[in-house]
């Protein structure tokens, strides 16, 4: 340290003319002026709050079970299956093309042919594998014949729907049947339109897909995945888009 | 001029006369400080933007922690609340102050094979809790995420293709999980969020202090904030609600999904389980040994997110066994091949009229050897 | 007791003495307290939206500012630590000035942290129930009230003794100094530990967060102290000796090495094991799935920090001109790595994964840079009139007047043996 350990004194300024005081109360009244007039309106950028179609969010079952005795719509009234099926018969049992019932379309995995499920005898009942027969009430019992495990877990309440109380075994609670929710011939469940994703607060432009970047090293497990050329995005099911 | 003194550099004499105070002098500093007054005020003036209804108000000011108040007391800050929606939404609303029921503790779980990423149960949550919505508040996130991960930052959030599902995806919707080692709860400093009995971590909104260090500790972005004053359309109003779930809040407090305990403390369902299409969701107590979600923790393989972290959640993820057939690429294309090798007998069951066919081979993909073969 | 009411009003009235330079210097800072008031006013009206914190990034301008302020405050403790404990006499005069920014610092930093709560009218709700020892907010209240209490009393007892001319008794004030060096380490532990005790923030949950604070408070505290030194010195005639000057560069130079270490100590254990936990240190350092807003500021923050750095360590700086230069670029390196560099990056991306950026709207530009002039307008008030006093120009046995003598700059031979 070879620098002189004593300053300076501070050179003497110049004697400052005589209306500079009067800059401080002119000055804050200009600040006044600028502050008064500045906007008080907020510059949020507020998104519009968006509506859509409300009744996409109706509670309730997502379709209406085949009661027992079971009915269908003909020419405006409800007729029961007997009243056709008792004077008509079929052909081909086993694979004819339906006259009526053209509204139905089955796409129901590998079954393509009604009476899989439909008695033959009497239409207003199911067939079990073993030729039993059950009512339109108790189609769970058919579906269980193929699908065990689903029906195991819908038993225990961890498939399927459950509507009115989470108390177990009370009066508000309905458990769905199957068919409240899935249709029986073509039971896969449709596409649904999504509903608006969020659109909050200053969030930015978030169009832009998200590319995992990692090291540059590819992840074994996109190896697997061998898209086949056929298009598998949001086929469009017999059910329709559903909203 | 004379009082401000302007550097004539070190004087051996200390003056001992006061300066004279001119008229200028005092003209001058008058003015000075009449003018640092109204700039003062001009300062203020935003302050007059203020509504009548977000003014200090001592009622208000002096009420008490919902765990210290009266009965009484807590009657009259419902009442507050009850005239003040009236007066903001012409509704007089149905507001109580609900109370845990006994024996019961809260569990969720959410079948990720089931979600099909719809938004339902967002919006449902949303019609049901009174959210602001411009700027827009949400407390459900569902995330499009890509199979075989399950690190969110994969996830899309934004994703709005034409239909849901999309193929190659599972979606993974978040919410406040409850936990039961919660890090809101220890990091608030004036303890305006606590878990109750049932589980449910709730908040009272008439103590928070907006100071958020509750959302920059929560591991699941589970907390919202209202940055501005709620913008929530009169038509939109839920008028049943409890005090410390879904009445209105004000700007400057936070808030975010309390399992909408103004309906499942009275055995009623949570809006964004009873929305849910296709049953992806299950709510219950886990202490009955009979209901869904205790049948769910018995049976299936649950996980918790970001388990590492040390939260406990009480909400609870599962797939089943395979991904269903919607969303297996590989089934769609075996039924593809089967319907193009098999024509009009396909579909037939064995002893039907038709040729036969071997379902276990059909139902092996292309690629497998086995005994079969 | 009526002395001390006329000290307070001498101390009132000595504000608003000076030259057209003071003045200048005053109305200026005035006129950002008053655009600062204004914008708080339109922020209490329309909420913290007028600022560009959102749920995803809750934290941002506002309390960086507030970690750094803590940082700052803390610092003050480098010139008493020479002072008392390697009674290193020379520097003595100076502890009052270091403890005084300590107390413009702190009052700084709780003006960050009321203007960024969402419900400042309950504060109260603090007093009532007060979840300590659980929350680290507490404990954060707790210290920095004391923190302020403390340095408080210690510069206004000296202050006032000199002002009364008399021998300040040990035993009133040392007992203080001693706490406040260790009470000075514990602000900036526990703001640290605010941050690093949360485990959904990987960014923050590293054991390194609590040294980089100290570390890097040290280098910039002590700098900004030698830029208000160096402005006693200039605007003043009380004699700062260099040994002041060198004894605060090797301070600043040592910290910022170790701030330095410490950021590729960390910087190295986040890109080498390459986790999903890095994705907050890939968006600061690198941009992260094309959002880069931050990259050039953290790599400006490392090039002013390392030419600072480079600087402090050549003989080069022992002229005070390019120390001075050093002190400014380390002191804003400083300010954007603790502050945009520490706080926002732990918000992005979320927890959930999702990116939503952050930059400060003019509305918390303009009430940040009026808290920092409020700070400075206290810290000028406060040497205003500590300055007078110490070279006993201003003492209660003589008129007013003499303080408002230019005299007053020049210390006075009979102060030497006042302050002890």
């Amino acid at each position: 340290m070879n620098q002189p350990t004593t300053f300076q004194p501070a050179t003497t300024p110049t004697r400052a003319p005589g209306w500079l005081g009067w800059l401080l109360p002119i000055g804050f009244v200009c600040l006044a002026a600028v502050l008064f007039n500045s906007s008080t309106a907020s510059d949020i950028p507020l998104a519009p709050s968006r509506t859509f179609d409300k009744s996409t969010l109706i509670v309730g079952p997502r379709r209406v079970a085949m009661q027992d005795p079971p009915t269908v719509q003909i020419e405006g009234r409800p007729q029961s299956c007997n009243g056709c099926h008792q004077i008509f018969t079929s052909s081909h049992p086993g694979g004819a093309a339906l006259n009526f019932h053209q509204d139905l379309v089955l796409h129901h995995g590998l079954n393509n042919r009604c009476v899989n499920c439909h008695d033959t005898a009497d239409r207003q009942k199911l067939t079990l594998r073993d030729g039993a027969t059950v009512t339109f009430a108790e189609t769970p019992q058919l579906c269980a014949q193929c699908h065990g495990t689903v029906y195991r877990d819908w038993q225990r309440g961890t498939h399927g729907k459950t509507l009115g109380s989470w108390v177990t075994e009370s009066q508000a609670q309905r458990r769905l049947s199957c068919n409240e929710c899935h249709d029986p011939h073509s039971p896969k469940y449709p596409s649904y339109v999504p509903l608006p994703g969020p659109n909050t607060l200053r969030m930015g432009d978030q169009s832009a897909p998200v590319h995992p970047e990692h090291s540059g090293k590819q992840n074994p497990l996109q190896r697997g995945f061998n898209k086949p050329a056929s298009d598998r995005n949001n086929k469009v099911t017999p059910d329709g888009v559903h909203p | 001029m004379k009082d401000l003194q302007i550097w004539n550099g070190p004087s051996t004499s200390a003056s001992h006369v006061e300066p004279e105070l001119t008229r200028r002098s005092f003209l001058r500093t008058g003015a000075a400080a009449i003018g640092g007054m109204a700039a003062l005020a001009a300062a203020l003036a935003p302050l007059r933007e203020l509504a009548s209804d977000e003014m200090p108000n001592l009622d208000q000011f002096l009420q008490k922690h919902y765990k210290e108040m009266s009965p009484a007391e807590m009657e009259q800050a419902l009442e507050r609340i009850r005239n003040k929606v009236e007066e903001r939404y012409a509704v007089r609303p149905h507001l109580r102050d609900v109370k845990p029921m006994e024996g019961v503790e809260f569990a969720y779980a959410l079948n990720l094979s089931r979600c099909i990423g719809c938004r339902k149960c967002v919006h449902a949550c949303v019609a049901e809790n009174n959210q602001s919505r411009s700027p827009e508040i949400q407390y459900i996130r569902v995330l499009e995420m890509p199979r075989g991960t399950l690190d969110v930052e994969k996830g899309n959030h934004h994703y709005d293709q034409p239909t849901v599902p999309n193929a190659d995806h599972f979606y993974l919707p978040v919410q406040c999980h409850q936990c039961a080692s919660p890090p809101c709860v220890k990091v608030c400093p004036v303890e305006a969020t606590w878990q109750e009995s049932d589980g449910v971590t709730v908040i009272d909104y008439d103590w928070c202090i907006g100071c958020r260090y509750c959302e920059a500790a929560c591991p699941y972005w589970a907390r919202r904030f209202n940055f501005a004053k709620p913008n929530l359309p009169k038509d939109q109003l839920n008028p049943n609600m409890s005090y410390l779930s879904n009445r209105p809040r004000e700007k400057g407090v936070m808030e975010k999904c309390h399992f909408c305990l103004h309906r499942t403390r009275e055995g009623r369902m949570p809006a964004c389980v009873e929305i849910c299409p296709t049953g992806a969701r299950k709510f219950g107590n886990v202490l009955d040994p009979k209901s869904e979600v205790a049948e769910i923790l018995r049976t299936k393989r649950v996980f918790v997110l970001k388990e590492e972290v040390g939260t406990l959640p009480r909400f609870f993820y599962y797939f089943d066994e395979r991904y269903p057939n919607t969303l297996d690429p590989e089934a769609l294309a075996i039924a593809a091949r089967l319907r193009e090798e098999e024509g009009d007998s396909y579909g037939c069951l064995p002893g039907a009229a038709g040729p036969r066919r071997d379902f276990i081979a059909a139902a092996k993909p292309a690629w497998w050897i086995g005994e079969n073969a | 007791m009526r002395t001390y009411l006329t000290f307070l009003l001498r101390c009132f009235r000595l504000s608003f003495v000076g030259d057209y330079r003071y003045y200048a210097w005053m109305f200026f800072l005035t006129v950002l307290v008053l655009f600062g008031i204004n914008a708080y006013c339109k922020q209490l009206v329309y909420g913290l939206a007028t600022t560009g914190m959102t749920d995803q990034v809750s934290w941002g301008f506002y309390i960086a500012n507030f970690t750094f302020l803590v940082g700052m405050a803390a610092a003050a403790v480098m010139l008493v630590i020479p002072v008392y404990i390697y009674r290193n006499r020379e520097l003595h005069d100076l502890v009052i000035f270091g403890e005084l920014f300590a107390v413009a610092a702190i009052i700084m930093a709780m003006l960050f942290v009321t203007v960024d709560l969402g419900r400042p009218d309950r504060f109260h709700h603090l007093l009532l129930r007060f979840n300590f020892p659980v929350s680290m907010l507490t404990w954060d209240v707790l210290v920095l009230n004391g923190y302020l209490l403390l340095n408080l009393h210690i510069c206004g007892y000296l202050v006032y003794c000199a002002y009364r001319k008399r021998e300040p008794s040990k035993y009133v004030y040392v007992p203080f100094v001693f706490v406040a060096i260790v009470w000075a380490i514990s602000i900036h532990t526990v703001t640290a530990f605010l941050y690093s005790g949360l485990g959904g923030r990987p960014f923050w949950n590293s054991a390194v967060v609590a040294p980089r604070f100290l570390a890097s408070a040290f280098a910039a505290g002590p700098a900004f102290l030698i830029l208000t030194l160096s402005a006693l010195k200039h605007f003043t005639t009380y004699e700062v000796p260099a040994k002041a000057f060198m004894t605060l560069r090797n301070t600043v130079a040592i910290a910022l090495s170790i701030s330095m270490f410490l950021l590729g100590s960390e910087a190295f254990t986040e890109f080498y094991t390459n986790s999903s936990h890095v994705a907050s240190a890939t968006y600061l350092f690198l941009g992260l799935h094309g959002r880069t807003a931050l990259v050039p500021w953290i790599w400006s923050a490392i090039a002013l920090n390392s030419l600072a750095m480079v600087l402090l360590y050549l003989p080069l700086s022992r002229k005070l001109p390019v120390l001075q230069a050093a002190c400014v670029m380390l002191i804003v390196g400083i300010w954007i790595e603790k502050g945009m560099g520490m706080i926002v990056p732990a918000f992005i991306p979320t927890p959930l994964g999702e990116i939503v950026e952050y930059l400060p709207t003019r509305n918390e530009i303009l009430v940040t840079v009026g808290i920092w002039a409020a700070g400075l307008l206290i810290y000028t008030i406060l040497v205003r009139i500590t300055v007078p006093v110490l070279s006993g120009r201003l003492t209660y046995d003589q008129p007013f007047v003499a303080a408002r003598d230019p005299a007053l700059f020049a210390p006075h031979p009979s102060s030497e043996g006042v302050v002890r």
